[in-house]
């Protein structure tokens, strides 16, 4: 790191900082197949062992040098060749990540309130992966091993160049600041693989035999901007701000590159009025509100302006296959944000902020689904539909206890907020239609489930049963699935109410605290409780409400019967739907630090021992159920949160 | 001096920082539709990579979803064939046994959008190329000629299959059901639509419309493929497109063509002998194959293919979902028959590697090759022997069915004397074709149906099920995003449950 003053006016500083990161992961995947340990996990039926039994003794097998052997299921009649813990077990999956990070700047003061700055950002990632999948047993077994190697390298460069003028007259300052900025990220990556591995144990290329592929491709981003703002400020009670500016980004086609967005905002520092300056009861109190538009174009595409296709290579030509429809006309997402809040704190004990805010959003991008006969992709890009979010935030924190040897702390923030569409896309029905499991109207939210309604077991044949609706409304009961009747339930997955609480205590040198996660309302469909309580076969698990199944003798239970291969017992209907609330405790942590006076001696200024805990406990309607990473209510075989437990010291000196 | 240094080195790495342009970015992970337009243009002869586009789409895995039962165009037959009588499923269930207990042909279910998208994009990949030509001005040059042929017979392929899948063909009685609401044509700009005619073409056309546009397309195929030598089998020569064209006819009952077509199909090729018979049906590079997929390590889908599904001696699906011949079918093989030796016996194979291919009954038809690599295998030379067969059997020209069908049994049953009747042919056309993806067409061109709960049956106990003919399950509904994105199709135009 080096700063250096050149003249009066002149200062400029390059900082370099350099890491690197070893990683080992899941050989994994998160897919709904049997390489993926969470879909494993659950679909399993817990019967199927992971080791390797002898069938006479029932004792453990291990090989000669001692070590496990696992039941890679040759014979199992479900997942044959597979053992996802095996896999974890045996297989390889390691990244190490080299990060150089440059930052440089260069301020050059012309006048007293005049300030040119120039800075830069460069990082440079340079990542290096293996994976490894063994040829002991499971999906590369077949193959003799399987080893992927990736080599990649990811550069961006951040940089702008300011001029700000800052004048103070009197009790009067402004601040304004125009400004140019640009962006540009690349990436490069190889990756080849290779299949039979000569020494089991040794993953590079040299001891494999059969070429699997080989692929590099690199991509880039570009963004441009130019920006202008101005903010007064008046006795440090008045503040006002306005700015504005235009970017250009390289996703979209050069007519649409360019998008402008602005702001304004005003807020009043009541504390600062002569009226409240010496209070002691209030210790902060400030209202503000807010105006303005900002721009989205990360989409996770390139460039969208072009058709793209993947070339596949057979017998040594060319061969193309479109993977991507040009959306020439796609330009920035857009959002207008209306906020108006205040802050404020009291008797140096009580913080209180809240905000109401109204954020619409415009243009939105999204893929819109083609009819199929258009063939594949059947999906193109497009601006369109605009949809609003109304609602309010809040934090409240306390100090209950406050003493010179106690200090207990209570935290709440929360936020309530409704989510509705205000313009349907233009060629869909303007009265509302339906997509996927959602319905879409003007007024109703994006992710608004339409569902078929279960209508409980038929006491008689222990089948399942859904409401089928004529054009008068009646209603009659049908087995299928499919010939029941979509339904808007006026569910979404939006909650109610979420948030997180926390509370703290210090007391006489011992520190614990605790925070909480929570959701109130907002629906999933629970798909992996849909998957345990099929009609049954013997790949299958299932959850323990099958107890409660139809039987000629239980004929009163919401549980349809069991029948080998009937994919009509579990079916996506109102039967799964389910409410998202959930509590999760996030970490509880409890330290001890010593007294300072014992440490002055030692020349140390802390020492504190503590014991952290993460993802402690987690309560939702269904045990297993998380729904913790959905926002359209659905669910898939993600990895959860993951528990951790720490101990630590912490020296300062 | 030293400050000098660093300003320098500042002043540069912003300079740098701001050299970039909006033109230098971009992606090369894919070519952009503008770059291949330009090589067409440099290069007339880089049209042969939209061509092969075609070949490499009915091979490409999990493109309408992730599982792996959607591995391009033999999936799709391979699940109407799991539909019908012939092959048993044993031990457990996976992919494919919705398809055999006939609940996966529902509007909300992937498989009608996997088979519809499976035809449509090669429809729209054989638009593509067709655009690249004047319209009413045949091309010169057997290049290009052999490009544009082949186009059409993909697309005439295309709509054949579309047609055979989402409506029933024939009435009770046997008689094509022209009027009967069949698929949407997306016309290219060579086939001289207006707009309102091209959106009109976008409902469910009846099937005279469909068949019109399909013999429309095997005509110029023919015409433009004469004289094109291509470079692989992957690829659709004249003798394809008359195995097309005689695979189509068989189908609209037109006997006459299907016979010409396919007597003039298998000139050239071999018929397999013993060896070649018993070598696992996984070479295109047999003489007898006359059109499939040679697949490579950048091609082959792992558990995502055929073999996975089909080959009992493989660690694939197979060894999961056992696939058997039905017991019925089996003991009307002769023993003479060199294709009694493609399947276990009653008894098993104690012999056998594997736990599905020790099976009673299992096929040992598709052969194993631990990397994978198994070629996919579109039509072979005996299937136009069995269509020149049949039509000339309905014809009752009985000679030249008797003859061209013991041209085929000379290789299989040489000691089969008999005659070449009706049910004779479509029996042969079940033992030949097994599990190649016939049987399902079979069945609903004669208006048959079938039941598995006969005594002896060797069916899984969840499958003894009987579908009678025009049961509407052997029809397949239209995908659900097709009626909801398709303005020209409605509820009303969907087949019936």
């Amino acid at each position: 790191k080096v700063d250096q003053t050149i003249g009066k006016r002149i200062k400029a500083g390059l900082n370099v900082a350099y890491s690197n990161t070893n990683m080992k992961q899941f050989n994994s995947s998160e897919s709904s197949n049997y390489s993926n340990i969470f879909n494993y996990a659950q679909n399993m039926p817990p019967i199927f062992p992971i080791y390797k039994y002898d069938l006479e003794t029932g004792e453990r097998l291990y090989d000669k040098d001692g070590s496990t052997l696992y039941d890679w299921g040759e014979t199992r009649p479900a997942a044959t060749n597979t053992n996802a813990y095996g896999q974890l077990m045996t297989s390889k999956y390691n990244t190490i990540r080299d990060n150089i990070s440059t930052r440089g700047y260069v301020d050059i003061n012309i006048l007293k309130d005049l300030k040119i700055s120039i800075n830069a950002a460069y990082d440079v990632f340079n990542t290096k992966t293996e994976r490894y999948m063994t040829p002991v047993g499971g999906d590369a077994k077949e193959v003799g091993g399987r080893g992927t190697q990736i080599v990649s390298r990811y550069t961006a460069i951040n940089a702008n160049q300011l001029i700000s003028y800052t004048p103070t007259f009197g009790e009067h300052s402004l601040n304004i600041l125009v400004g140019h900025e640009t962006k540009s990220d690349n990436s490069y990556s190889m990756n080849g693989s290779m299949t039979k591995f000569v020494n089991q144990s040794v993953s590079d290329f040299n001891n494999a035999l059969v070429y699997d592929g080989l692929y590099s491709s690199s991509s880039s981003y570009f963004l441009e901007g130019v920006f202008a703002r101005a903010e007064y400020d008046y006795a440090s009670r008045y503040f006002l701000s306005a700015s504005y500016r235009m970017d250009g980004s390289s996703r979209f086609a050069p007519k649409n590159r360019w998008g402008s967005f602005w702001a304004v905002g005003g807020s009043w520092n009541i504390k600062q009025e002569n009226f409240l300056r010496d209070s002691d009861a209030v210790n902060l109190l400030k209202i503000k509100a807010s105006y303005g538009t900002q721009g989205n174009d990360n989409i996770g595409y390139t460039v969208v302006y072009q058709d793209l296709y993947d070339i596949i290579r057979v017998d040594g030509e060319a061969s193309l296959t479109k993977v991507f429809r040009a959306a020439p006309d796609v330009t920035w997402e857009k959002s207008n944000n209306f906020n108006v809040g205040f802050e404020s704190r009291f008797w140096n004990r009580l913080t209180v902020n809240a905000d109401f805010f109204i954020k619409k959003t415009k243009d939105m991008i999204y893929l819109r689904p083609l009819a199929p006969s258009q063939g594949d992709p059947s999906e193109q890009l497009v601006n369109d539909m605009d949809m609003q979010n109304t609602g309010v935030e809040f934090e409240i924190s306390a100090d209950v206890v406050k003493t010179k040897n106690i200090v207990w702390n209570i935290s709440l923030n929360g936020t309530h907020y409704k989510n509705a569409i205000t313009k349907l896309p233009a060629d869909k029905p303007q009265d509302g239609y339906q997509t996927g499991n959602y319905w879409r109207e003007v007024g109703g939210p994006v992710y608004q489930f339409n569902l078929r309604e279960y209508a409980g077991v038929d006491p008689e044949t222990g089948l399942p049963q859904y409401n089928k609706y004529d054009d008068e409304g009646n209603v009659t009961l049908v087995n299928k699935v499919s010939e029941a009747t979509l339904r808007k339930t006026g569910k979404s997955p939006v909650p109610d109410l979420y948030g997180g609480f926390s509370t703290s205590l210090n007391l006489y040198g011992f520190d614990l605290s605790a925070s909480f996660a929570y959701q109130i309302g907002g629906y999933v469909i629970d798909s992996g409780y849909m998957s345990l309580m099929g009609g049954g076969d013997i790949s299958d698990n299932w959850h323990k409400d099958i107890f409660n199944r139809w039987t000629p003798e239980n004929t009163s239970t919401d549980v349809p019967r069991v029948e080998l291969g009937n994919s009509e017992i579990a079916q996506t209907s109102t039967r799964f739907l389910t409410k998202a609330s959930y509590l999760s405790l996030r970490n509880v942590t409890i330290g001890y630090s010593l007294p300072s006076k014992l440490l002055e001696r030692a020349k140390i200024n802390t020492v504190r021992f503590y014991l952290t805990g993460d993802n402690l406990w987690y309560l939702s309607a269904r045990r297993g159920l998380d729904v913790r990473q959905s926002f359209d209510g659905t669910i898939g075989y993600n990895y959860s949160a993951i528990r951790t437990v720490s101990f630590g010291v912490n020296l300062v000196f | 001096m030293k400050k000098f240094a660093y300003i320098v080195m500042i002043a540069a790495g912003l300079a740098v920082s701001c050299n970039k342009t909006f033109d230098s970015v971009g992606t090369t992970s894919y070519l952009s539709g503008d770059d291949a337009i330009e090589m067409v243009d440099q290069n007339p002869d880089f049209l042969y990579s939209y061509v092969s586009g075609f070949y490499s789409w009915m091979v490409l895995q999990c493109q309408v979803y992730s599982g792996h039962d959607d591995y391009g165009f033999l999936s799709c037959t391979m699940i109407a064939d799991f539909m019908g009588q012939d092959i048993a499923m044993a031990n457990g269930q996976h992919y494919g046994m919705y398809d055999y207990i006939h609940d996966y042909c529902q509007e909300e279910y992937v498989r009608c959008r996997q088979i519809w998208t499976q035809f449509y994009t090669l429809i729209n990949n054989a638009n593509s190329v067709i655009n690249f030509f004047e319209p009413d001005v045949d091309p010169e040059g057997t290049k290009a000629r052999g490009y544009l042929g082949q186009a059409y017979a993909i697309r005439a392929f295309a709509y054949y299959y579309l047609m055979a899948y989402f409506q029933d063909p024939v009435d009770a009685d046997g008689n094509l059901r022209t009027d009967a609401k069949c698929v949407p044509i997306i016309p290219s700009t060579r086939d001289n639509c207006t707009t309102e005619e091209a959106e009109q073409l976008q409902s469910r056309n009846t099937i005279a419309t469909v068949m019109a546009r399909i013999e429309a397309d095997l005509d110029e195929a023919l015409k433009l493929l004469d004289g094109y030598t291509r470079s692989a089998k992957n690829e659709i020569d004249l003798s394809v497109a008359k195995g097309i064209a005689a695979r189509y006819y068989l189908y609209v009952q037109n006997w006459e063509k299907a016979s010409k077509y396919a007597g003039e199909a298998c000139t050239g090729y071999s018929l397999m002998d013993e060896t070649r018979l018993k070598a696992g049906f996984k070479e295109i590079e047999d003489e007898e194959v006359m059109w499939g997929f040679n697949h490579t390590a950048d091609t082959y889908g792992m558990y995502a293919s055929f073999a996975s599904h089909m080959c009992n001696d493989h660690a694939g699906y197979a060894s999961i979902m056992y696939k058997c011949i039905d017991a019925k079918l089996y003991s009307q093989i002769p023993d003479t028959d060199l294709r009694k030796g493609l399947f276990n016996g009653p008894e098993g194979d104690a012999e056998a590697a594997t736990a599905a291919s020790a099976y009673p009954y299992a096929s040992r038809k598709f052969g194993y090759d631990e990397n994978w690599l198994q070629d996919f295998i579109y039509m072979r030379a005996a299937e136009m022997y069995l269509i020149k067969a049949e039509a000339e059997a309905r014809l009752n020209n009985s000679t030249e069915a008797t003859n061209a069908l013991k041209s085929l049994l000379a290789y299989r049953n040489p000691s089969w004397k008999g005659s070449a009747t009706v049910e004779e042919v479509l029996l042969q056309r079940r033992i030949e074709l097994w599990g190649e993806g016939f049987s399902y067409f079979d069945l609903k061109r004669n208006g048959l149906g079938i039941d598995r709960n006969y005594e002896g049956t060797n069916h899984a106990t969840w499958g003894r099920l009987a579908f009678p003919a025009h049961d509407n399950t052997w029809t397949f509904q239209i995908p659900r995003s097709e009626l909801q994105n398709n303005l020209m199709i409605n509820d009303e135009d969907q087949n019936e449950l």
